[in-house]
């Protein structure tokens, strides 16, 4: 596994499935009433509040993604790396090319771009209304905002699962 | 009582005793899936939230040990302390009676190797990950899966992972898993839901079909996945074992998934079936103003949209058997008197402890197709679920006391269990229900049942065939009574091993008539049962006509046997008795007489 994997695994699995997810999924038990604990709703004010740090470690997820998981890093090392300076000049461009277009690089990256920016606008929402007790978060309000975060971050979820776990052709 | 069912959930995250105490994630995920912690362990111990309506009870496992790691442990997968585990939770309940795990979720990628200051400061307690554990290849989980499923191939296992399912969907399928939950799934609680009630192993929550042992545990399973469709279903097992109790099962576990509401259940007595009345007492009569008959609806019209339950369908009559069959492939009744044909949506339950596809009373099979088009559920007879003898007696005594005034409530003592699980119970629970009820009504000022206070077999540990030795006054073909029953094997057994001493001889010499002729009524006896279980019953003949062809290929277990030589057989056995015989045996050889005339040269003795 190389260090972007490694980190999307961190980022997507680590702390947006296993965390985030069944946090939101918890609170939402909590505001229709079938689970009493408070401290879901303070642990979901501290994910708001940390949410621009992971915000920025998913854009720089997603940034990173064409530099280092392009079969350009092939080329790197040998064998491909023993080819005549003049092949290298023009076949790891061409093998980059070809990768962003077969598996819609671009795309997928701009899906991703658009699912961060959904969660941001649904963290806002929630921060907006002032989910910070059991009664405040059963609010009509505050349960449609947790349902539309539920659904952006999973959405942001099933985005960053989509892209490639290791560098392809 | 209603008891929750109990998970084991196998998680290196969710399952690993924190540093502190106190573990979030677990928390988390409880609250998400409506579980209810009971691990027993510090993370359990030191949570405050109250899950207020569980869908579960949850035992949570890492999977690895230690159970608890700071920086610097090292962690390691633990696949024998993971199956000790679950062989506590299954066989030992099991031989118990304690209710086991109802299903066991495992997660897919557990992370092993150091815990550093890294991978604790992301996780508390957590290893960084050796390469190898991400590789959906080699995911312990899938290790653990199998090693599992080879064990415990009864055990439900589902997969519960935040990996994608389309990874490792073959091989979780492969190894034995029954389904897979996606962890962060929103609708997390209504799929464990569901994957518990088609997949779990649960008890009866009503206590009416009361048991915990696997086999009572895979019958309501069964029942229950049967219960989603609206198909007939055949309920076979011996008697008394239950199986109007099962059909109720299915009947109300039907009604509770049903968001229509209460579907009628009707039961039909078998009994019904054999009078000239069948018709009117299954389809109702018509009113007639002019002939001032009342009309009245019918059962199969009393059970329209719901269930109509049909005991010991073995003694259906063949007419019956035909009118049910067009009421099945028709869907629809006419009522006696009446023109009008009705539309019924009735799901048949039939039960019966005989063996249709061989038994010579001759049941349709096209109407046991249609009986069992959605399936047969299978009730074991009490001797195979033993473990839940103790449950049952609890519960038959208390329901003797409560329904008689003035009697004690006493406690059953280990002597009386052990009394009772020595026993095979050939009436299964019935008989089981019968011997508590008479030991309380006939002891009813005591504080203790004890194994005096019961009346059952003596000394009967393994179940075989009963052969009943009917009293005189009910059979009288007999010179001497006895009431006592004893197994055919065990006759066999007795008679094998008979011998006469040469030194006694005024013990045994001159008897030779006498043996030959009680060998003669033993064997007339054996042809009188076979004769009574293949009785044909008529609306004209409702004690039964014999019929000695049946009955012949009965006791040879010759079905291919032809009529002729089971007219010799008759003759061999009764000839010798012949001035004796009465009632259906006499009958019997009159019949096989006709068939086979005795021969004016020889004697037609028995050889």
């Amino acid at each position: 596994m190389n260090s972007w994997t490694s980190r999307k695994a961190s980022f997507n699995h680590d702390w947006l499935r296993n965390g985030l997810l069944v946090l939101l999924g918890a609170a939402r038990n909590i505001s229709n009433g079938t689970v009493d604990n408070p401290a879901v709703i303070v642990q979901l004010k501290q994910e708001a509040t940390l949410w621009s740090e992971r915000r920025q470690e998913a854009f720089d997820l997603i940034n990173s993604l064409e530099k280092e998981m392009s079969p350009v890093a092939f080329f790197r090392m040998p064998p491909l790396a023993n080819c005549d300076v003049e092949i290298l000049s023009w076949l790891p461009g061409l093998a980059h090319a070809s990768w962003v277009r077969r598996h819609l690089i671009h795309e997928q990256m701009d899906s991703v771009r658009l699912a961060i920016g959904n969660v941001d606008a649904a963290f806002h929402e929630l921060t907006e209304c002032n989910a910070d007790s059991v009664k405040a978060i059963s609010s009509l309000k505050c349960r449609e905002a947790l349902n539309r975060l539920s659904d952006a971050a999973n959405a942001m979820a099933n985005a960053f699962g989509r892209l490639p776990s290791r560098i392809l052709v | 009582m209603n008891r929750l069912p109990r998970l084991l959930i196998i998680d290196d995250v969710f399952g690993r005793n924190v540093p502190g105490g106190h573990n979030r994630d677990r928390e988390n995920l409880c609250a998400h899936f409506l579980l209810r912690d009971v691990t027993g362990d510090i993370a359990s111990n030191t949570s405050r939230q109250k899950v207020l309506r569980p869908v579960a009870d949850a035992v949570y496992f890492r999977g690895q040990s230690p159970s608890e790691s700071a920086v610097g442990t090292t962690v390691e997968n633990d696949q024998q302390g993971t199956l000790n585990l679950i062989r506590e939770g299954w066989s030992v309940s099991l031989s118990k009676g304690d209710t086991p795990w109802s299903m066991v979720l495992i997660d897919l990628c557990f992370y092993s190797g150091h815990v550093t200051e890294e991978s604790h400061r992301r996780m508390p307690g957590m290893p960084e990950g050796r390469p190898e554990d991400d590789d959906p290849r080699s995911y312990f989980g899938l290790i653990l899966l199998d090693a599992i499923h080879r064990e415990f191939p009864e055990l439900p296992v589902f997969i519960l992972s935040s990996k994608p399912r389309e990874e490792v969907s073959l091989e979780f399928s492969r190894r034995g898993a029954l389904g897979f939950i996606a962890r962060d799934d929103m609708r997390g609680p209504e799929l464990l839901q569901d994957a518990l009630w088609q997949h779990g192993l649960l008890p009866d929550p009503s206590e009416e079909v009361l048991g915990n042992s696997l086999p009572v545990l895979l019958a309501l399973r069964e029942a229950r996945r049967a219960a989603r469709h609206r198909s007939n279903l055949l309920i076979r097992g011996e008697r008394g074992s239950g199986k109007e109790l099962l059909a109720a099962y299915v009947h109300r576990v039907c009604a509770d998934a049903d968001a229509r509401g209460t579907r009628p259940f009707v039961t039909v007595n078998s009994a019904v079936l054999r009078t000239d009345l069948f018709a009117s007492e299954l389809f109702g009569i018509e009113p007639k103003t002019a002939s001032a008959v009342d009309g009245r609806i019918g059962l199969v019209e009393a059970a329209d949209g719901g269930d109509l339950f049909l005991d010991e369908i073995a003694d259906m009559p063949s007419d019956a058997q035909a009118t049910m069959l067009r009421v099945m492939q028709d869907r629809q009744i006419t009522r006696v008197g009446g023109r009008k044909p009705k539309v019924v949506d009735v799901r048949f339950i039939s039960a019966t402890n005989a063996d249709l596809e061989n038994d010579p009373r001759s049941f349709r099979p096209d109407l046991l197709d249609r009986l069992r088009l959605g399936g047969t559920l299978w009730l074991p007879p009490l001797r195979e679920r033993k473990s839940d003898i103790p449950l049952l007696v609890e519960q038959f005594v208390r329901q003797a006391e409560s329904q008689r005034h003035g009697t004690m409530q006493r406690e059953i003592t280990p002597e009386a269990i052990e009394r009772l699980m020595a026993y095979d119970w050939p009436g299964n629970v019935r008989e089981l229900r019968s011997c508590l009820f008479d030991a309380v009504n006939r002891n009813p000022d005591v504080e203790h049942l004890v194994p005096g206070h019961l009346q059952i077999a003596p000394g009967k540990q393994e179940y075989q065939t009963p052969v009943a030795v009917v009293p005189q006054k009910e059979n009288p073909n007999h010179k001497q009574s006895t009431d006592a029953i004893m197994n055919l094997s065990a006759l066999l057994t007795m008679l094998d091993g008979v011998c006469f001493d040469s030194k006694d001889i005024h013990e045994w010499s001159g008897r030779l008539d006498d043996l030959q002729h009680t060998q003669a009524w033993v064997f007339a006896r054996y042809l009188q049962a076979a004769l009574d279980a293949t009785k044909r019953r008529t609306s004209e003949f409702p004690d039964g006509l014999i019929q000695i062809h049946p009955a012949v290929k009965l006791i040879t277990g010759d079905a291919a046997l032809p009529a002729t030589q089971a007219a010799d057989v008759i003759k061999r056995l009764l000839v010798p008795l012949e001035d004796e015989l009465s009632g259906d045996l006499r009958e019997a050889l009159a019949i096989a007489l006709r068939l086979r005339p005795r021969s004016t040269k020889n004697s037609n003795k028995a050889s």
